[in-house]
């Protein structure tokens, strides 16, 4: 059962080699990668040489000369279906060598207690000696505590490297002290990043592995709000 | 005038800071910074980290913050991939399969208004398109919950002729590895 998120998005990002000023609006109009209507309401923040950022209804688009990131708030399907037809019929000869799927979430916790019980069970205050107890004892209102937690599953060694990481954070977005972000980041990257001639090896990981990553971003985020309320 | 020519800075190489210096600084700086993971108000000025912190594949959240005044999030309750077997002037005749929770493969055939659908939607459809339906809850920041049908045409890449080479290389060893009784 997917949990109700305050804000929830998915992005795709890839690193390689870009030319941001191509990136406008209307050149996806022109197209077919985006309608009349989104282009028409698009906001655009820069296109320049060096980097290009706008949004346009369901997506927010940023492009630097190394990245490329992508990224909705709405079902993640028209993101992938985006992506890889730009990249697939378009831009074949762009030079892509690694690929991060990702979520990213703000979840709202019933109060701060059960807040505070993650982060102690995620960082225990022991290890952390004098200073550790007196984190403990600080203000109960305003407690203190772990601001950061990162873990890290490495991809099998069979198949194409990369790994699936996940960061916790109090959320800035949520006040009360009940809010938590997470993101997870799946990444991949080419064995040799500096033979690849075009994006087609990493639009195939996409294609091949988008399904399987959200659904697996859900089962984790599952598994680290699940306990904490029933 | 649409927002997109207004808001335009200029798209011309190097003219940008060859004209508006301030603000080609300002609004580079900005989308530069603002893609890092470097929260507002940090006070470290990089680590043994900083290389491979360009290296990563993930986004900014930050990024985000315009489009999330429309959608904060969006809770899926129930989707269904279909395709579209017929259309008339007012709506289309579609067959679905659930997709959640490994729902039925064939949920059968319905009728879909083309309210539900935005004018460009419209023109794009086709008999055979596929499309992905989901309803569920849009949440808006302000935490208004809004109950949300939406439609999206799948946007498929271009068949190429060493796919389509390929495709019909594998339908023949298909149909000559078929034995019939």
């Amino acid at each position: 059962m997917n949990k109700d998120f305050e804000i929830s998005s998915y992005s795709v990002v890839l690193l390689g080699r870009f030319n941001p000023s191509i990136f406008t609006p209307s050149w996806f109009e022109i197209n077919d990668l985006l309608t009349k209507s989104e282009v028409a309401n698009a906001e655009i923040e820069v296109i320049h040489p060096d980097v290009s950022r706008f949004v346009a209804d369901w997506l927010t688009l940023y492009v630097d000369t190394e990245r490329f990131s992508a990224s909705t708030t709405q079902p993640p399907i028209q993101l992938r279906d985006f992506i890889v037809k730009l990249f697939r019929d378009y831009l074949n000869h762009t030079p892509v060598h690694s690929l991060g799927i990702n979520r990213e979430v703000h979840y709202k916790f019933t109060d701060p207690k059960t807040r505070l019980k993650l982060g102690r069970a995620l960082a225990p205050t022991e290890p952390w000696g004098e200073w550790g107890k007196k984190i403990d004892e600080g203000n109960p209102d305003l407690p203190s505590g772990v601001m950061n937690v990162t873990m890290r599953e490495l991809k099998p060694s069979t198949g194409t490297p990369g790994y699936t990481q996940v960061i916790i954070q109090p959320s800035p977005r949520i006040p009360g002290l009940t809010g938590v972000f997470l993101q997870v980041n799946d990444h991949y990257e080419l064995s040799d990043k500096r033979d690849v001639l075009g994006s087609n090896a990493v639009i195939s990981l996409l294609e091949e592995k988008f399904d399987e990553s959200i659904e697996r971003t859900n089962w984790i985020l599952n598994q680290v709000l699940g306990p904490w309320e029933k | 005038m649409t927002a997109m020519t207004a808001n335009l800075i200029d798209i011309e190489a190097g003219s940008l800071s060859e004209l508006k210096p301030n603000v080609a600084d300002k609004a580079l700086k900005k989308a530069r910074y603002s893609n890092r993971n470097v929260p507002d108000g940090q006070t470290f000025i990089g680590s043994a980290d900083e290389y491979e912190t360009n290296q990563k594949t993930t986004s900014s959240d930050e990024q985000l913050t315009k489009a999330l005044r429309s959608t904060a999030s969006f809770k899926v309750l129930q989707e269904w991939d279909g395709y579209v077997v017929s259309f008339g002037e007012d709506m289309l005749v579609a067959r679905l399969t659930d997709i959640t929770n490994a729902g039925k493969k064939d949920a059968g055939e319905i009728d879909i208004p083309f309210e539900e659908l935005t004018s460009d939607q419209i023109a794009r459809i086709e008999i055979g398109s596929l499309f992905r339906w989901s309803i569920g809850y849009q949440l808006s920041l302000a935490g208004q919950k809004t109950r949300v049908s939406r439609i999206v045409l799948r946007q498929l890449p271009r068949w190429r002729a060493p796919q389509m080479n390929a495709a019909e290389e594998e339908a023949k060893q298909i149909a000559q590895s078929l034995q019939w009784a």
